[in-house]
């Protein structure tokens, strides 16, 4: 009986033991706790606006939230950088800040401490051309870029302006890519060494010739950066627009009521084809969107698509099967500059919007659109430069799958302010102005939004 | 001429011996001495008897058979040499062809001198100075006592016979040897008065070597002869005769050493002395080592007695040399065979193949498989630790191939040794923590026991961790045995079970990664274990109450000098006693009073024990994988395969066959085998508090445990098996051995030909030359990666903290360029740097700065190094978001530089944007920091100095301490981000010193002086 007894309690101890195990192997470890937010805020903005040769250059620093912000502010270009200059940006205001634009490869490091603020960038060509290039600065560097804002018709001039403002140097490849021919791979756009702090301007038009759209992939294997095209057309207009770290299946680019003809230039990098569905958001319901859903684009290629729109508009772009793709929309400007912006992603329920106004008289504009299947509550502040009391506010509804604009002088009360909008539902928002010369029309700059973090409004 | 006046010639005079008889207090067996003498058959016999003062009558018995003229007296004890030395002086003595010296407890056969004599003259011998008797035992005359010596190379004697050799006749034949047994020899007047008699500075046992081997090197043969034989009571050897009190160690080892000092050659001293010293070195080492230190001391004083004594030995060596007619190599021929002192397994080992050769004769009609079969089963069972010691030799040999050669150990988890025992010292005696963030937790004593052993190595660090890794598994089988066998009394299943415990996974890996602390620790389990269950006993401690509490306190305070987990396995093994122990008060209280026994000699060591409540007794490693801790593997390696599920197998096997006495404590070892890998798998899956998370620690435990059930099993099945009928004992006993067998064979293999995680440069990954060569200066590196429970890459070590930042979450380490350090042992990462560097992390992890290279900086940090596949994506987004910290090519190994990084000790030219920044004492502030120009401070003893380089503020990134100074300078240090210390600094050079050294080093002297009382209270006592 004791030997039984003995037996069984060693069957009862495997037992527990491969019972014990299941159970263990089943629970799994106890997941971590989440991470705990810290006090040490701080973020980084990567300019690479460029410039040229009597170019002006101004750097817009708009704070959302309810404390000052400090921005240390580095200058890059081929040479060595400048020394860092520290500015404070008051809550709930701007701050317009001077950089150096005069050299194609110009571009400018913004580290924030103690809080979040926009930061975007107008550089205006030198007179008598009224030229305007506007556009949000990238929030992060990455190890791959995607343009396709180039222009190396007769007369363009298009650069691809590149930036690394870290401790080490970047080593990077350069493709171009056009329509309905191969990418072209230069040799010596391979393995381009980007020196620590530095930025440099590549010339896509000594690389490839009479393509009115030209899509210029980054491939960065040591290091990291970010690039922007530049394009100056015969007449001194001015395109500026921020690359994206990575392709994406769908793209929403507002555009402005008055543009006169807008453009959608798709990049395809991948090698696989695409089919785009498109359409057009305006103040009525919604419609296709030129051609660009007519026809399959083959991958490793550009194609532009002419766009009618009336009124402010959202071109908005979705690939079939989920292909990745980048898309630019390009505006006719009512004189000789035109503009251009690579649109969001994705819509959010925050946004600070740029000023793209550049002299008197202005004609600022915003685009709002609702893309979802419910209006929206928008808000709009002006983010006044300078400190003082809060700038003005104002509150309209965005009816679903519509466009609307900001109210009648509402904008301009301050045409040099900053604009966050928040809302109760997911929008996209396009800042747009005509400025300059008697008309107010001289000059043309558009930048898509640049999406707010809860955090940035002293939220969470 | 007529027969009955026959011319005959006169008859030659035979040559006379006068026997010299050595008296003292020898009532006992005087009269059968003088009685055997007055029965001699030599006609030409005188006595001369010697009365070292004796008290009990012996005088009155030699005056009485002897006569007033024969009988010299002593009034003072003079000893045997003099008695012998005065005897030969005496006139009579000159007259005489021989002398017969004669010790009072032997008794001569009647025929003895004869024979003695009549060997001088044997035909083919010549110049005989010196004969010996066939020496038997008083009570037992078939047993033989001495029938000539050799002796090894360092003098010390050594004889043919097995203890209580039977005489069969196996002598009988006149030998030529080194030395005869002095109770009867007899010698021959020219070598008296040659070489002089015996040396009275040694013992009366060790003399006649010394004699013997005068005799030889003068050109003397020395013979024994069987056919004389003497009865000897050997009474000194016994300490019968009252109020005799020696050592016959330090004699012995005194005697040969100043023997040897005379007799050799110079050339043969030349390289028998240092090979002397080296073994002596061994041999001390190896008492010390097992608390013999009264025999250690005996060592030592009879070198110093012969260093004290140096001019006379060199008196007499002048004297010896004077008349040496033979040459050294000459006496080889009676050197010990293997010219060494062999160790008694050795010479056991030839015993066992006489067995075998004995048995092979008897069985010569048998198959050749039964043959074997049966020789094996009878070796096995007959020398089970013999067998096991030279498997484990042949196994160990080939596991350990690849760590031979002069170089240090690179690879797994192996910490790195200072480059000089003094290293050890140092960090011990030292005030302040010097390395990484510094602080004052003291060191651990198990620097001490480290910095001796390299110090005993000829002061060599790399031989020493070799030592300390290699034996490590052999000493953990070998103190598991010892456990084993005082708990069941049994040395075969003792020795499986052994095996099975040094051929287990967690013992195996601890091996390959070269895990230090975590080898000593499974070295001192199964004492630890086996002295809780003798606490808890029914039966009183052996060794009494208050050496076993200081042995369990030594016990303690050893293993937690090394891990201080430990403190958690003594404490889950207490537990389980005091529930199911039969002694339940007296355990708790020997427990109790140990405890506060290893406190005390921890005492220094104790606030680092206690610091960030019991941070040091947690450890990071460990798998979660409940199959993997099942098998006793608390990460992957060699050998840590399925077969390795062997001991658990085996163990609950073991369970189901303890019986009798044997049933409880085979419970208690299940529960604690339960219960250790319980704990340790909820310790590895994060459900325990950091602080009682200890996975290495409960396998560990868990192994020793089911080592014993092992041990349990065995000792009851073995023995039991013939006396019941076939049934679940016979099946459970096959099944354990066949487990048994199988598994340690296989483990057995899997060890031999394993690739281990430690051996040369070339384990460490070669992506680390990116941090290890392109930067000059003194830098740190923070090794992360994902909470896992493994170690870091070579040489990064173990873990010494988690950061939860959820999907991102990071284990870290912080080190040196050199890799974790053997001088941390045992210290835990905790402090206000710590807090502050864990601060830093979870800003980056969080994703709330981008600063990470800034938040590090103070840190010292240059590098941030992972394993390639040891990092979440999470975490890798938050790495690879930070500005700056630059990602470097390195394959196996992902890199990150920090640019920003400030040198552990420097002087910075500091703006005051910068002096605001470095004093606010803020993350917030911190990742504001940038480049600034600095001149980097070297470490020296107590401190940094070096050139300011025109820098104004001097940072160390140490612990905040009012106890550090500028030297020259009033400047009171300043708390820096937080945690720091700086100075503001001018002038061209700079020197910062610790000011409060004084209170350590007096508290590390006490600790000595603890530490030496503690282990002469549980010394073992000398065998006399």
């Amino acid at each position: 009986m004791r030997r039984i007894g003995r037996g069984v309690l060693a069957l009862a101890v495997a037992g527990f033991v491969v019972v014990g195990g299941i159970a263990a192997e089943r629970a799994g470890p106890d997941a971590p706790a989440a991470a705990v937010r810290g006090t040490a805020v701080s973020s980084v903005w990567l300019c690479p606006h460029g410039g040229g040769e009597g170019w002006t250059g101004t750097i817009a620093l708009a704070d959302p939230g309810p404390e000052p912000v400090d921005v240390r502010l580095t200058e890059l270009s081929t040479g060595a950088p400048s020394a860092p200059v520290t500015i404070t940006v008051p809550a709930g205001h701007e701050v317009l800040q001077p950089v150096e634009a005069g050299s194609v490869a110009d571009a400018t490091y913004l580290e924030v401490f103690g809080g979040w603020v926009a930061a975007g960038w107008l550089v205006r060509s030198a007179p008598p051309s009224q030229g305007l290039g506007v556009e949000p600065c990238a929030p992060a560097a990455s190890r791959t870029w995607y343009t396709n804002d180039s222009d190396t018709q007769q007369g363009h001039r298009s650069y691809l302006v590149v930036m690394n403002p870290f401790s080490i140097e970047a080593v990077f490849d350069v493709a171009l890519f056009r329509p309905r021919l191969p990418p072209v791979r230069s040799a010596d756009w391979i393995d381009l060494t980007l020196p620590p702090a530095s930025s440099i301007a590549l010339n896509v038009g000594a690389k490839l010739l009479g393509q009115e759209i030209v899509g210029a992939e980054i491939d960065v294997s040591r290091g990291r950066v970010a690039m922007a095209s530049l394009s100056v057309s015969p007449d001194g207009g001015v395109r500026s627009v921020l690359g994206a770290p990575a392709p994406s299946a769908t793209a929403f680019l507002p555009v402005a009521e008055g543009a006169g003809q807008a453009e959608l230039a798709a990049f395809v990098p991948g090698a696989q084809g695409v089919q785009f569905v498109t359409q057009l958001l305006s103040a009525v319901s919604p419609q296709a969107a030129g051609t660009a859903g007519d026809t399959q684009q083959p991958g490793a290629s550009t194609a532009g698509y002419p766009i009618i729109s009336v009124g402010p508009s959202s071109v908005d772009v979705t690939s079939v099967g989920g292909v990745p793709f980048v898309a630019t929309l390009r505006a006719r400007g009512q004189q000789h500059d035109d503009a251009a912006t690579g649109g969001a992603v994705a819509p959010g329920s925050a946004w600070i919007v740029s000023p793209t106004v550049d002299g008197e008289p202005s004609h600022p504009q915003l685009v709002l659109v609702d893309p979802g299947p419910t209006a929206v509550q928008v808000t709009l502040r002006l983010l006044t430069p300078g400190s003082g009391p809060a700038g003005p506010q104002v509150t309209i509804t965005v009816a679903a799958g519509r466009v609307a604009g900001a109210p009648k002088g509402f904008l301009e009360k301050d045409d040099r302010a900053a604009v966050l909008v928040t809302a109760d539902g997911p929008i996209v928002v396009l800042g747009t102005s005509t400025s300059g010369r008697a008309n107010g029309l001289a000059s043309y700059g558009s930048a898509v939004g640049i999406p707010v973090p809860f955090e940035g409004l002293g939220v969470g | 001429m007529s027969a009955t006046t026959a011319y005959s010639s006169p008859p030659e005079p035979v040559p006379s011996v006068l026997v010299v008889l050595a008296v003292r207090d020898a009532a006992e067996w005087l009269r059968e001495c003088l009685q055997a003498l007055a029965a001699q058959t030599y006609p030409r016999v005188g006595v001369l008897a010697v009365d070292d003062a004796s008290e009990d009558g012996s005088n009155e018995l030699l005056l009485q058979a002897l006569g007033e003229g024969r009988v010299l007296r002593h009034d003072n004890h003079l000893g045997l040499s003099r008695c012998f030395d005065e005897a030969v002086a005496h006139p009579v003595a000159a007259e005489a062809d021989f002398v017969l010296l004669l010790h009072d407890d032997a008794v001569l056969d009647p025929e003895a001198v004869a024979r003695l004599v009549e060997a001088t003259m044997l035909a083919g011998a010549e110049r005989v100075g010196i004969v010996g008797a066939k020496i038997v035992d008083w009570d037992h005359p078939r047993r033989l006592r001495d029938v000539g010596r050799s002796a090894d190379l360092f003098g010390h004697p050594y004889s043919a016979l097995q203890a209580e050799e039977i005489d069969q006749g196996q002598f009988d034949r006149v030998l030529e040897v080194l030395s005869v047994d002095s109770c009867a020899m007899l010698v021959a007047r020219e070598v008296w008065q040659t070489s002089g008699l015996f040396d009275e500075r040694l013992g009366d046992d060790d003399g006649d070597l010394d004699l013997c081997w005068r005799a030889r090197i003068a050109g003397f043969n020395v013979l024994m002869t069987p056919l004389a034989r003497v009865r000897h009571a050997a009474v000194a050897e016994r300490d019968d005769r009252p109020g005799v009190e020696r050592s016959r160690r330090y004699e012995e080892d005194r005697a040969a050493l100043a023997s040897v000092l005379k007799n050799d050659g110079l050339l043969t001293l030349g390289w028998v002395v240092p090979l002397g010293g080296v073994l002596t070195l061994v041999r001390l080492l190896y008492l010390l080592l097992s608390r013999r230190f009264e025999e250690a001391y005996e060592v030592l004083a009879a070198i110093g007695w012969n260093v004290a004594h140096l001019p006379s030995t060199l008196s007499a060596r002048r004297r010896v040399q004077t008349h040496r007619r033979i040459k050294d190599r000459v006496l080889r021929r009676f050197t010990e065979s293997a010219g060494l002192r062999l160790p008694r397994w050795f010479t056991t080992a030839e015993r066992i193949l006489e067995e075998q050769r004995e048995l092979e004769a008897e069985e010569a009609d048998e198959p050749a498989a039964a043959r074997l079969r049966q020789r094996t089963v009878s070796l096995v069972s007959t020398h089970p630790v013999i067998v096991a010691c030279f498997l484990g030799i042949v196994v160990g040999a080939l596991a350990a191939r690849g760590l031979v050669g002069p170089d240090r150990l690179y690879g797994g988890a192996i910490p790195a040794f200072p480059s000089s025992p003094s290293g050890f010292f140092a960090e011990l005696v030292s005030g302040y923590r010097t390395t990484p963030l510094g602080g004052s937790l003291a060191a651990s004593p198990a620097l001490g026991l480290m910095g001796g052993l390299s110090s005993l190595l000829f002061a060599s660090t790399s031989l020493a961790q070799k030592i300390m890794v290699g034996v490590g598994p052999a000493l953990a089988a070998i103190l598991c045995y010892r456990a084993a066998v005082r708990l069941t009394g049994r040395p075969g299943p003792s020795v499986v079970a052994a095996s099975a415990y040094g051929l287990s996974a967690v013992v195996l890996s601890a091996f390959s990664d070269g895990r230090v602390a975590l080898l000593a620790a499974l070295v001192v389990l199964p004492a630890l274990v086996e002295r809780l269950e003798v606490a808890f006993a029914s039966a009183e401690p052996p060794d009494g109450r208050w050496r076993s509490i200081a042995g369990l306190a030594v016990t303690i305070a050893v293993g937690i000098a090394f891990v201080p987990g430990l403190l958690l396995g003594i404490g889950v093994v207490a537990l389980v006693q005091l529930i199911t122990g039969s002694r339940r008060a007296r355990g708790l209280a020997i427990v109790a009073l140990s405890s506060v026994g290893a406190a005390i000699l921890l005492f220094p060591f104790v606030p680092s024990l206690v610091a960030d409540r019991g941070a040091a007794l947690g450890s990071e490693l460990g798998s979660s994988d409940p199959w993997h801790l099942v098998r006793l593997a608390f990460e992957d390696g060699p050998a840590t395969w399925a077969p390795a599920l062997f001991l658990p197998v085996a163990a609950v096997l073991g369970l189901a066959l303890a019986s009798g006495d044997r049933r409880r404590p085979a419970l208690r070892a299940g529960l604690i085998a339960i219960a250790g890998l319980t704990l340790a798998w909820l310790s590895a899956a994060g459900y325990l508090p950091s602080q009682i998370a200890n996975t290495p620690v409960y396998v560990s435990l868990a192994a020793t445990a089911e080592a014993f059930l092992v041990a349990f099993g065995l000792a009851s099945a073995i023995g039991a098996l013939g006396r019941e009928a076939f049934g679940f004992r016979q099946v459970g006993t096959a099944l354990l051995t066949l487990t048994l067998a199988g598994g340690i064979l296989l483990q057995a293999v899997a060890t031999m030909t394993a690739e281990w995680a430690i051996g040369g440069p070339d384990r460490i990954p070669a992506a680390w030359a990116v941090v290890d060569s392109s930067s000059k200066g003194p830098f740190r590196v923070l090794w992360i990666g994902a909470d896992d429970g493994r170690s870091f890459p070579a040489p990064g070590g173990d873990p010494q903290g988690v950061i939860e930042a959820g999907a991102a979450t990071l284990r870290y380490g912080l080190t040196t360029r050199v890799g974790a350090l053997a001088i941390d042992t045992a210290r835990p990462f905790v402090g206000p740097g710590s807090d502050a560097m864990r601060e830093a992390l979870g800003e980056i992890l969080s994703g709330t700065s981008i600063h990470g290279g800034a938040l590090l900086a103070p840190f010292g940090v240059r590098y941030l190094v992972a394993s390639d596949d040891q990092l979440s994506d999470a975490a890798r987004t938050r790495l690879d978001a930070q500005v700056d910290l630059d990602m470097v090519p390195a394959a196996g190994l992902a890199i990150w530089v920090n640019e920003a990084s400030l040198s552990p000790a420097t002087v910075l030219k500091a703006n005051e944007k910068t002096v605001r920044i470095v004093l606010a004492g803020q993350p917030a502030a911190t990742q504001r920091l940038t480049a600034v120009p600095a001149v980097s401070l070297s470490q020296v003893e107590g401190g940094w100095s070096g050139a300011t380089g025109g820098g104004n503020l001097a940072v160390v990134s140490t612990e905040f301490d009012d106890a550090w100074t500028l030297q020259g300078s009033a400047a009171e240090p300043a708390r820096t981000f937080g945690w720091a210390t700086s100075f503001p600094v001018n002038g061209p050079s700079v020197s910062i010193r610790y000011g409060a050294q004084l209170p350590r080093t007096i508290a590390i002297w006490v600790l000595a002086a603890v530490w030496v009382a503690a282990l002469w209270i549980t010394r073992k006592p000398v065998a006399r």
